[in-house]
């Protein structure tokens, strides 16, 4: 058993103690709301812990869950059994009416339009008076009503709450299982490259966003239980502020974080009740203390986690829809006039190339050749203006990146895309799994002798073990195709050497591999044709000795020093 | 004007954990040019903008004989250190006037005078200031963040790559006005691939390879 | 001439948000975050105006006009404050880390202003005297006349710095490229803090001007801080003068929708409006799509 854990049981049965023998029904009352707000915060924890993104629409959530309730409740005299569930689908329909527009925004214009859905919510409560009761609200909503049996305020309904807590636990538990972590984290810290290794950002955004909807709506449901009341400010920004405070100052990913955060600030009114009015004032410093001291939380001061998901290990080789050790599909890459610009700047233009199963091909090219957009544009990263790719004869032209990459496609990029909180296994696993295969990172680790790390995390590694690490979770996959952008930059020569060998085995297996390389020495040993771009275009493709004596590749990439 | 000017002592600078430069020791004089010849990767780059201060790094660099190790970039800059990037990184959206101006360290009269001596080392400039300097050619961009390392009277240049992407016409008059800076003796240090561009002004060659200095000559290989 | 009178309503309203979205920019040019607590820079505004009033002797002709100075000064010191301790400690992390400080400096200011002022709307003195002046058959309000020139003054004033000044430049240059400013000598944290004072001094100056004729309340800073958002949305993402013509077209919307229906109907369309621009143009209504590369 971890710190972790044991602090939680401990806590737990203290906090068990505490309610059944010494609060008073004031103070049951407070625990019942620090439950709801165990449920919204964990609900938060999907779309701004593990997706990242500052979403300020959980009030709204609450909101539309508690009128719901409020409404079906205080005017039919609904029962729970009808209002609860449908408060959660209520918010999560609103969430998935929403993320069409909304979820594909970046950072701060999802924050701006996330904020405006919560405003124009609000103003509808206020002045759709006929079914919300406008400004005042609606009285008379119901206590629990299950078929025949009323729960009353106090220990039933602290108990009760707490028991629909502890499913909410059960439910978060089970959706961030440690391969779902993993593939959060890797889409939250590259977010540019995930697709690249077959992660379904689309998807996983939206799923976190809808879950915190539905634990929104649920804990908008059972306060209005709790307060008998439903008014705007259930809809007001103050539950989104309450809420992000619990989850700044608790921890952003947890369990125990989400507890510690609703319990901290569900309490501390009474706790400063001495602050008066200047209360909330205390609470905003409380945050900002937060956000500058202690980022990850109070959770990561008391119990430092390792990282996230290390504490639930799956069971490993369950799901097996694939099997890992199977050879490479034998795929070719044809790319047809492609043509990419950015602003006035032609990056790619017009260009044609080919390469098949056990070929190696080098690209080189002076600096803004277009290298780097021409490995954008075939893995389906950058969409081009015009022209084709096909992948093993199938159209892939501007087909989504994670497609292309469980296609067969595989790359690594110029700087090495590891997010730091993972280990090297587990990032490799993540892209297997996002490749649907079953988790084995063994293999791979060993083609790069890099299995005595797999148990580092990613940001510890050194630069040149960085590169492998990226090598070895790019042909994890057994990938038809494997483009490697830069692989050998900044390395030693005995590392590029290794490099070097593990892209000759790699091709004697049936793999197609494109090489982009500055590095001569590094790429003619082991490339069977050398392309050389210029300002976007092929200007020479051929054997190796055959593209370097080119007159004009010549002139273009040794420019004077060959005279 | 004898004297090192830029002292660079057992320098190194790691990215991720892997030294990017590995203990590197370089000297320049005042009124002297060295060229820093190196393949993509080299570290050129990391080696400058760890002397500019913008990458962080062990060992010591001093500057006129004053150690600036510890000093911020703003510092090292008013203490008479000048870096002219890869890629020019001018100002887009301020004029050729105001990126030469925005640049200068002196007073109002000073700021003007030295304006004056800009354009007409780069006369290609003079007849432009109002021109925002995302309408300039490439040349003209080089010659434009040449000039706004001018106007802050450093005694020691860094460039970074100054002929990539340049005619050769083009880059022939940057290399004449490096020369120029030269004989009114500053150090210059500059970070090149292109050995042809260097070859008529550098008073010294170091060849960078894999962040460290190899003595071993210049082949085609490398010098991609 | 209802129609004059409308629309010079509507001028004023857009020259208040222009101020409101121009301080905002300035901020989030100096530091590529977003300042939340820039709504909250409003609301002092005003209530440094309505605190300062008591100060004044009685029956004064323009009596607001003399608290700008008092109150750009309070505020500029506010926005200094913000700085130090929102931005200045935390400006390596991620812009989502900002973006939560100063939601948390919001809320300790308008609960701040909230405990000591109480919750109830106040308002400050009117800028040169109430009532209208008749010009060419319209009556025009004092008010709004004087919103609109004041905020003539102090944008012609911001521009005036940034395009003729060294401190100007420096503004700019490290909007553009603040890695490559430092590398100058310019030093950028000084110019951070003084976007923080500038910024918010605008914002608060907006405080002044809108708290006689709209009153002003210690929660009003969500409202303001979402328009000043919206307006730079709309205007393009760092834009000077994006902003303000975002601003100005969001006044003009909204006095234009409520002066045929109701002033919740119109708040409501914009913001449905906001999510429509958003949906068809993530970029903003006159921004450039950004490309990223890896």
């Amino acid at each position: 058993m971890n710190a972790r854990t044991s602090m939680s049981v401990a806590g737990g049965a203290a906090l068990t103690i505490y309610a059944l023998f010494f609060a008073s029904s004031y103070d049951q009352r407070i625990l019942t709301l620090s439950g709801i707000y165990v449920i919204l915060v964990l609900g938060y924890q999907f779309i701004f812990g593990h997706a990242g993104a500052l979403s300020l629409a959980q009030g709204a959530f609450f909101g539309v869950g508690a009128y719901t309730t409020g409404i079906l409740g205080s005017k039919f005299g609904a029962d729970f059994l009808l209002t609860f569930p449908l408060s959660i689908v209520v918010a999560a329909t609103l969430a998935a009416l929403v993320s069409l527009p909304v979820l594909r925004l970046k950072t701060h214009y999802f924050a701006l339009a996330t904020l405006a859905l919560s405003q124009l919510l609000l103003l509808v409560a206020i002045n759709w008076e006929p079914v919300t009761g406008g400004a005042n609200g609606l009285p008379g909503v119901p206590p629990v009503t299950i078929l025949d049996w009323k729960l009353t305020r106090g220990l039933p309904l602290l108990t009760f709450v707490w028991a629909i807590v502890g499913m909410a636990m059960v439910i978060a538990h089970m959706q961030m299982r440690a391969g779902r972590v993993a593939a959060f984290t890797v889409m939250r810290e590259t977010p540019l490259a995930a697709p690249s290794f077959g992660i379904d950002s689309g998807m996983l955004r939206l799923r976190a966003f809808l879950l915190s909807a539905a634990f929104g709506g649920a804990a908008g449901a059972l306060f209005v239980h709790t307060n008998r009341v439903v008014s705007p400010e259930t809809l007001g920004f103050g539950v989104m502020i309450t809420c992000l405070t619990m989850t700044v100052v608790g921890g952003r990913f947890g369990i125990l974080g989400a507890v510690i955060g609703a319990l901290l600030l569900t309490h501390l009114p009474e706790w400063f009740r001495g602050f008066d009015e200047y209360y909330l004032v205390a609470v905003g410093i409380l945050l900002l203390a937060a956000v500058v001291f202690a980022p990850e939380g109070i959770v990561a001061l008391i119990a430092p986690a390792k990282a996230p998901h290390e504490n639930d290990k799956p069971s490993l080789h369950t799901q097996s829809k694939r099997a890992s050790a199977t050879k490479p599909s034998r795929l070719a890459l044809e790319a047809i006039d492609l043509a990419k610009s950015y602003g006035g700047v032609r990056a790619l233009d017009g260009v044609t190339l080919s390469f098949g199963p056990g070929e190696i091909v080098g690209v080189i090219g002076p600096n803004g050749a277009g290298k780097t957009t021409l490995a954008n544009v075939l893995t389906g990263l950058t969409p081009v203006d015009q022209g084709t790719i096909r992948l093993g004869g199938r159209d892939i032209t501007n087909t989504p990146a994670h497609i292309i990459a469980r296609m067969g496609l595989a790359r690594t990029f110029q700087t090495p895309q590891l997010p730091n909180a993972l280990t090297v296994r587990d990032l490799v696993e993540t892209t297997q799994r996002a490749h649907g295969m079953s988790p084995a990172a063994d293999e791979a680790l060993d083609l790069l002798t890099i299995r005595s790390i797999a148990d580092a995390r990613c940001d510890t590694l050194p630069h040149g073990l960085r590169r492998q690490v990226e090598i070895a979770r790019a042909i994890a996959t057994n990938p038809g195709i494997l483009v490697l952008d830069e692989p050998a930059a900044g390395l030693s020569p005995d590392e590029q050497d290794e490099i070097a060998a593990i892209c000759i085995s790699l091709s004697a297996s049936g793999m197609a591999i494109l090489l982009i390389d500055h590095n001569i020495e590094f790429l003619s040993p082991c490339v069977s044709r050398l392309i050389c771009m210029e300002a976007g275009r092929v200007i020479a493709d051929g054997a190796s000795d055959e593209t370097l004596t080119n007159p004009d590749v010549r002139n273009a990439y040794f420019g004077v020093i060959s005279s | 004007m004898t004297g090192i000017a830029l002292h660079i002592r057992n320098l190194s600078v790691t990215h991720g954990g892997v030294a990017a430069i590995h203990d590197v020791s370089i000297s320049v004089l005042a009124g002297e040019t060295a060229v820093l010849l190196g393949a993509n990767g080299a570290g050129k780059s990391s080696l400058l903008r760890a002397v500019i201060g913008l990458a962080s790094s062990t060992g010591s660099v001093s500057l006129g004989g004053t150690d600036i190790s510890q000093c911020t970039t703003e510092d090292r800059v008013r203490l008479g250190l000048a870096w002219v990037p890869e890629g020019r990184r001018v100002f887009p959206g301020l004029t050729v006037a105001e990126n030469l101006l925005v640049a200068s360290l002196s007073r109002h009269a000073e700021r003007q005078r030295k304006l004056e001596e800009v354009f007409s080392l780069f006369p290609q400039l003079a007849g432009r200031p109002s021109d925002h300097a995302w309408q300039l050619s490439g040349g003209q961009q080089q010659m434009l963040a040449i000039g706004r390392a001018i106007m802050a009277k450093p005694m020691v240049y860094l460039l970074d790559e100054p002929s990539l992407g340049l005619a050769p016409a083009v880059a022939e008059s940057v290399a004449i006005a490096l020369q120029q800076l030269a004989s009114g003796g500053a150090a210059i240090l500059i970070g090149e691939q292109n050995a042809g561009f260097v070859r008529s002004i550098a008073d010294k060659t170091i060849m960078l390879r894999n962040g460290q200095i190899t003595t071993a000559p210049a082949d085609q290989g490398q010098l991609t | 001439m209802l129609l004059t009178q409308i629309a010079l309503n509507a001028l004023a309203l857009g020259s208040a948000y222009a101020l409101v979205a121009i301080g905002f920019v300035l901020v989030l040019n100096a530091t590529t975050a977003v300042n939340f607590a820039h709504g909250e820079g409003v609301v002092a505004g005003g209530f440094a105006a309505v605190a300062l009033a008591i100060l004044l002797p009685p029956d004064i002709p323009i009596p607001g006009l003399l608290l700008l100075p008092g109150v750009l000064l309070v505020t500029a010191l506010l926005g200094l404050a913000i700085g130090a301790l929102a931005y200045l400690p935390i400006r390596k992390r991620p812009p989502i880390s900002v973006f939560v400080s100063t939601i948390a400096v919001g809320i300790i200011i308008a609960n701040g202003l909230n405990a000591t002022f109480g919750a109830a709307p106040r308002t400050a003195p009117p800028l040169i005297g109430v009532g209208t002046i008749e010009f060419l058959g319209a009556s025009l309000s004092r008010q709004s006349l004087a919103i609109i020139g004041i905020t003539a003054v102090l944008m012609s004033g911001l521009a005036m710095v940034l395009q003729r000044t060294q401190l100007g430049r420096q503004f700019r240059a490290c909007a553009q490229d603040p890695e490559m400013a430092r590398a100058l000598g310019i030093r950028l944290t000084r110019i951070t803090m003084i976007s923080f004072a500038l910024g918010t001094a605008f914002a608060g100056a907006a405080g002044l001007l809108l708290a006689h004729q709209f009153f002003i309340s210690p929660s009003d800073g969500g409202t303001l801080i979402l328009k000043a958002y919206i307006a730079v949305v709309i205007g393009g993402w760092g834009s000077l003068r994006g902003a303000a013509a975002g601003a100005m077209l969001i006044a003009f919307f909204e006095v234009g929708v409520a002066t045929f229906s109701s002033q919740p109907l119109a708040e409501g369309l914009l913001y449905i409006a906001v999510l429509l621009v958003l949906f068809f143009r993530p970029q903003g209504l006159f921004g450039e799509p950004q490309q990223v590369r890896v």
